[in-house]
């Protein structure tokens, strides 16, 4: 464990208190709602923030304590924004040519580096361009490679497709993922997309805290926070445990997968895709799946399927109908309905 | 179709008129057919060489004093730094006679540093140091405060970039952070030339008026005024000359930087 890095850091005025250690190689993604710490986490890493409390550790290193801190040019630490930021007056080769010149490279060997990490994010033509020539997908792309051209022991990257045209983000996503096999990766994003796609492990932060932590496919599909479950589009509801199979949602029963061992009387929590949940006006007859009495809160057209949210004995669920259904149904807010599901489409979880 | 009531052209052509009308009541008066003559008298031609000299040495001082001056002032925080920002803001509404007068109870030969100076053989007073040490007083705070707007409106995230791709904080500043604020430090520096080639109260006050020595061009003016009009007319059309420049240059930079 000599080579992991650590953050075992508060920060006070930011509320931030977090233990994390991630593994040489490993491709962390960092999700949580506005304010809850992901970009405070990666300014500790690179350096531009210094813990009150608490250690930094590069590749076994202490980098920032109460003690010493060492400084960000200092560190070998890529941080890519949203926004490109390359230097204005300097071509798109010199850009990248910085971060090499400035750790020691001579001009040419920091050119010839820098043309090979252009050639690998796809813009060596565009090599003598100033930035302001650029479009915003290419400005990234280079911003990408002016970050790796130094060999960073840590790639940070803070919601790096956020300000690009939806258009351009899959070839970009699907270049880095190649571009970034091996390295050790944090990666701070809104995007579903990003987190599987970029990374293996998922750690969410709420509240300065980690509230989630394990691998992406375990945290999608079982949700433990309402955050993430709207980040993956799930509906989670929280109830107490009957029997393995069944939980108590406030008065109606729910039958699902148990995912874990559920005991009885203890607080359980179900997910439900919204497109599983099905609406009714009148409860169905002679079925074994789940049919439970709620109340309509809203209906969401959104082109080719609506949103329809419902209140479930307090608590909402959404379900994604066509607009055919939600037009025979003429859906109005206050409307009593039934919400069917499969019990196959049910997970039940332990929460602890 | 009018963004603003007609009766505004009323003021604005009164306002336009005192400006203009003026210098171009200068340019009727101007000897034009002696001017070569007139320049290469002996009293303009050491009114111009020490004009031009101290200026540029002025300048250079501004350079030197007044780019770290703003860059600290722009990225630090705390109480102090709108005490120094105060500090350096006031010699621009200060009157330059009083600015003189501070100079000379400071500088002087029985002044508050000058005595100790003069002790040592060192006289300020009067000389051409003191032309310097004047313009240098006045014209820095024109940098200072144009360059510390533009430095904190821009750099301060590039720098962080710099820091990040391991960049000391000696080559930030030598590869980022001045490259990025040159537009702005052409135009401050303009203006500070302007200004120190104006000068004149607290050049008076704190170092005289002595051919050759410390009268430049705007005391040679004011002392010719009477006894040569045309002379004087001759120097002040430089002046105008000069003036009109450095407005162009520095109009011509601010829309580069714009464009750019």
């Amino acid at each position: 464990m000599a080579e992991q890095m650590r953050v075992a850091a508060t920060l006070e005025v930011r509320g931030f208190d977090v233990d994390v250690a991630i593994g040489p190689g490993q491709r962390v993604a960092v999700i949580g709602p506005n304010g809850a710490g992901k970009s405070t986490l990666l300014q500790l890493i690179a350096g531009s923030l210094r813990p009150d409390t608490g250690t930094v550790e590069l590749h076994g290193v202490t980098v920032a304590s109460p003690r010493g801190f060492v400084p960000p040019h200092k560190r070998r630490v890529a941080y890519v924004e949203q926004r490109p930021l390359l230097f204005p007056h300097l071509t798109v080769l010199e850009n990248v040519m910085f971060g090499p010149l400035s750790r020691g490279a001579n001009r040419s060997a920091a050119r010839e580096r820098a043309l090979a990490e252009l050639e690998l994010t796809g813009v060596a033509h565009l090599a003598d361009r100033r930035p302001a020539q650029l479009s915003g997908g290419q400005a990234q792309r280079a911003s990408l490679a002016r970050g790796l051209a130094f060999d960073p022991d840590v790639v940070l990257l803070d919601e790096p497709f956020a300000a690009l045209d939806a258009t351009v983000t899959p070839e970009l996503r699907r270049m880095l993922r190649s571009r970034l096999a091996g390295l050790t990766t944090v990666v701070v994003t809104h995007e579903l997309l990003d987190v599987v796609t970029l990374a293996d492990r998922q750690v969410a932060l709420e509240g300065g805290r980690v509230v989630a932590d394990g691998p992406v496919e375990e945290l999608a599909s079982a949700p433990s926070t309402q955050f993430l479950a709207d980040f993956v589009g799930l509906n989670l509801l929280g109830g107490v445990a009957l029997a393995e199979d069944r939980v108590d949602l406030g008065g109606q029963n729910i039958i699902g997968m148990p995912n874990g061992d559920l005991a009885a009387g203890r607080h359980a929590r179900v997910t439900v895709a919204p497109d599983a949940v099905a609406i009714h006006r009148e409860m169905p007859e002679g079925s074994p799946r789940n049919a439970m009495r709620a109340q309509v809160m809203r209906v969401e057209p959104g082109g080719a399927v609506v949103g329809v949210t419902v209140d479930l004995g307090g608590q909402p669920l959404r379900a994604s109908l066509t607009p055919g259904a939600v037009a025979e149904l003429a859906l109005m807010p206050g409307d009593d309905v039934v919400a069917v599901i499969k019990a196959t489409q049910v997970r039940l979880h332990p929460a602890h | 179709m009018h963004r603003f009531p007609r009766w505004a052209w009323a003021p604005f052509a009164l306002g336009l008129a005192l400006l203009a009308v003026p210098l171009l009541g200068m340019m009727a008066r101007v000897p034009w057919g002696e001017l070569p003559a007139l320049l290469t008298s002996e009293r303009a031609l050491d009114a111009l060489t020490l004009s031009l000299g101290t200026c540029l040495i002025a300048t250079c001082l501004v350079l030197l004093l007044g780019v770290p001056l703003a860059l600290v002032l722009a990225r630090s925080r705390g109480w102090w730094v709108s005490v120094v920002r105060t500090l350096v803001t006031v010699p621009m509404v200060l009157p330059p006679v009083v600015a003189g007068l501070a100079l000379l109870v400071t500088f002087g030969r029985r002044g508050l540093i000058g005595a100790s100076l003069s002790a040592w053989g060192v006289e300020i007073g009067f000389t051409t140091i003191a032309v310097v040490i004047a313009q240098t007083f006045v014209a820095l705070p024109f940098l200072v405060t144009s360059l510390e707007g533009a430095l904190k409106s821009s750099g301060e995230q590039y720098e962080r970039v710099a820091s990040n791709l391991g960049a000391s904080p000696s080559r930030i500043f030598w590869k980022v952070t001045l490259p990025i604020a040159l537009p702005a430090i052409a135009s401050g520096t303009a203006l500070s030339f302007a200004r120190a080639l104006g000068e004149f109260g607290a050049t008076l006050t704190f170092a005289g008026s002595l051919q050759g020595v410390t009268r430049t061009l705007p005391l040679e003016i004011y002392l010719l005024r009477e006894t040569d009009s045309d002379l004087a007319l001759a120097l002040s059309l430089v002046l105008i000359v000069v003036a009109l420049a450095i407005v162009f240059v520095s109009t011509k930079i601010q829309n580069w930087r714009r464009d750019g």
